[in-house]
């Protein structure tokens, strides 16, 4: 699957994240089913989201919010984008 | 076990329903709330698999075993993370919540369960939960974890909350039920929350979520950090790939190892039956029948049952303890290739020793349309049934030679072939079928990693029991009806009562009438009656050719290699080979895949696909060898 939707490589996403760091999610530029099921899953805009270990090679990726840690591959991961910090490498 | 007394509370107003009998109740909840451990908990051995009409679906049904409620239908629905049809399992559970579901009642009520220690995410359910106006009681699982580590929850403030009632319980421990029946007898009305959320905005209902959360005073437990640890292990980039590989061969020892010389000890048991059998009918036709059809063919499944609970108590004991979904994403990048994800691994690995089993492991994967693709490819893994085969035609026509000495015989390396020609099939009909009609719509893989826990004995057994159950009736019937079939038509016509042999029975005609279509591929009417006879299970063409050549085939196979030598050209013995690593030459596989996919469309084109597939490829290979060779 390709969700290739933002063209920004600017903004940071889940992917960028560092291993046990967090970050506050921002938006999610993803088809609106896979955005939907991903939202119910408490990955909405405003959470707190935590990076975990990964699969060898770095993919996919374990990521925890509100508590509960889910894998995401990613083609996903990549498209759901985070809020800015200061300080964030760029 | 003050944790969980019940706190159920009569709902502030609503309508009330007194002197309504409730009888069909609804448990609903998200994957991991312990739903299935509370199903379990509540109806005991006293309930029944159920396909809902026209999806894949599974559902248990099962009859309340309380003190004081009779007559209660507990139904549970598939675990979901929302009300929105967006996938199958949730379209399912709405029409049954809405009554729309063909022979299911519309539920009188509805427990839903929510996991008490992860409240927060798990409330956004309640919200299109009870604005669907069914009594509700909220069932806030794991209380006793909740409290053994400090949490807390005002139950009453949440109650008022939601506008119904509220029970912390712990399904694991059965403590706190008791708030079930006393729901089912209040006659409680639909739900009556305060401030309910827009439901079509997510956010909003995680808002919601959090804000009644923080009213009921709710305070996250200090979990162990056992999950955190043991995923640094289990996850490790370099550990994590290792002890990933030795869990796939223990398992796969086990089946093989252990599961072998049961299934062998078993194989006697059940050869000592049919002995038993035998003597109790009397001789002639309904002794051939009874004995070599009936039983023959029962017990030629039944034998699988030792290898198939083994491998089913090998993947309970991972999936219950929260490692089979480390291992999927593990083995996520490799099944990606196939355009699978990581949870068709262990179906796929199962199939090497029995595509049944692998079939009925296909219920971990959620996805409907990798579930299907991964049930059609599992036949093509080079299951235990074709070995006997493959053994005894590499033996009469593979040489006994080296290819690298001390490393790699002829015969070693024909049969790496054949496994590895099945893996490349399955490979390319997955990467074709994902890539078409089996295609994932905008499905991704996301994957829930339950926090580790011990399995219980309870959960490892009563799913024993469940897939032994399945496997034995269900296989078991159509394996029946096909073998009384088949050994009928190896006796047909009757001669002055007496039943044909087999050269001149009605199979032995079909062999001729289907000789023109073998032909080709370089295989006699004889090989052809051997073809149509394992369509029941593929090790049965050995049985055949040798009653057709007139020889024991367990004590004279040396013989029997030397009639295949004058039936079978070299290149007609390798198509023959290439015919069995393709061909859907197992009943038991197309009955179990019925059954699973809830449909004969599947097993229908899994079956004509592979055959015209092993057609193809068998008549590619004799007409290119018998060139080459000549």
């Amino acid at each position: 699957m390709n969700f290739n939707l933002s063209g920004d490589e600017k903004v940071l996403s889940l992917a960028d994240l560092a291993e046990g760091s967090s970050a506050t999610l921002a938006d999610l530029r993803l088809p609106q089913n896979v955005s939907e099921h991903l939202m119910w899953l408490g990955f909405v805009p405003g959470a707190k989201v935590t990076a975990g270990q990964s699969a060898p090679g770095g993919n996919p990726r374990v990521y925890t919010v509100a508590g509960v840690a889910f894998a995401l591959r990613r083609d996903v991961a990549s498209q759901v984008l985070l809020v800015p910090v200061d300080g964030a490498c760029g | 076990m003050s944790c969980c007394t019940p706190t159920a509370v009569k709902p502030a107003g609503g309508v009330s329903r007194a002197g309504h009998t409730m009888r069909t109740v609804a448990v609903i909840g998200p994957p991991n709330s312990g739903k299935t451990t509370l199903f379990n908990r509540l109806t005991g051995l006293r309930q029944k698999v159920a396909n809902f009409p026209g999806v894949t679906v599974e559902h248990h049904i099962g009859n309340l075993v309380l003190d004081g409620v009779e007559n209660v239908a507990l139904i549970d629905l598939p675990g979901i993370y929302s009300l929105s049809p967006k996938s199958e399992d949730e379209a399912v559970a709405v029409r049954v919540l809405r009554g729309e579901m063909p022979g299911t009642p519309r539920p009188d009520a509805v427990l839903l369960v929510l996991d008490s220690t992860s409240l927060g995410r798990q409330l956004a359910l309640a919200a299109p939960v009870v604005a669907l106006g069914l009594p509700t009681l909220v069932l806030l699982n794991m209380g006793d974890m909740l409290e053994k580590h400090g949490g807390h929850l005002d139950v009453l403030a949440l109650a008022r909350q939601l506008g119904t009632p509220v029970a912390l319980v712990s399904a694991s421990r059965g403590e706190g039920l008791d708030a079930i029946p006393r729901f089912l007898a209040s006659a409680a009305g639909p739900p009556t929350p305060i401030d309910l959320p827009v439901l079509e905005s997510i956010p909003a209902c995680h808002a919601w979520a959090r804000k009644i959360e923080k009213r009921a005073g709710f305070r996250a437990p200090a979990l162990p950090p056992w999950t955190r640890k043991l995923d640094a292990v289990f996850l490790h980039k370099v550990w994590g790939g290792v002890i990933f590989l030795a869990v796939v061969i223990a398992v796969f020892q086990l089946v093989f190892t252990v599961g072998q010389p049961l299934s062998n000890a078993f194989q006697v048991v059940l050869e000592q039956a049919g002995r038993a059998i035998f003597g109790w009918v009397p001789p002639g036709v309904l002794r051939t029948v009874v004995v070599n059809g009936a039983w023959k063919g029962v017990s030629s499944v039944l034998v699988f049952l030792p290898q198939i609970l083994l491998l089913f108590l090998a993947i309970g004991i991972l999936e219950d303890s929260g490692y089979l979904a480390r291992a999927a994403v593990i083995a996520d990048r490799a099944m990606a290739t196939m355009g699978l994800n990581g949870k068709a691994f262990i179906p796929l690995l199962s199939a090497y020793a029995c595509a049944v089993p692998a079939v009925m492991a296909t219920r971990t994967i959620e996805d409907k349309r990798d579930r299907i693709a991964t049930i059609l490819i599992t036949p093509l893994m080079t299951c235990s049934a074709r070995l006997p085969v493959y053994t005894l035609v590499i033996a009469a026509f593979i040489p006994d030679r080296s290819l690298v000495p001390y490393f790699l015989g002829a015969r070693a390396a024909a049969m790496l072939s054949l496994y590895l020609l099945g893996f490349l099939a399955a490979f390319v009909t997955a990467r074709v079928l994902k890539s078409s009609i089996l295609k994932s719509r905008d499905v991704p893989f996301v994957l829930e990693l339950p926090s580790y826990r011990w399995p219980t004995v309870q959960s490892l057994g009563l799913r024993l029991v469940d897939r032994g159950r399945a496997f034995v009736v269900r296989a078991g019937t159509v394996i029946l009806i096909v073998s009384l079939v088949l050994c009928g038509l190896t006796m047909l016509p009757l001669h002055n009562g007496h039943p044909s042999d087999i050269q001149s029975s009605v199979v032995a005609k079909v062999g001729h009438l289907i000789e023109p279509v073998i032909a080709p591929l370089g295989f006699n009417w004889k090989i052809g009656v051997g073809l149509i006879t394992s369509i029941a299970a593929r090790e049965v063409i050995i049985g055949t050719l040798g009653t057709l050549y007139g020889v024991d085939p367990d004590s004279q196979s040396s013989s029997m290699q030397a009639m295949l030598h004058k039936d079978l050209t070299p290149a007609a013995a390798v198509a023959l080979l290439v015919f069995f690593a393709f061909a859907m030459q197992c009943t038991s596989t197309l009955a179990i895949v019925r059954r699973e996919t809830n449909s004969w469309k599947w097993p229908a084109l899994q079956f004509s696909y592979m055959t015209i597939l092993a057609w193809v490829a068998a008549f590619a290979t004799n007409q290119i060898l018998s060139r080459l060779w000549h």
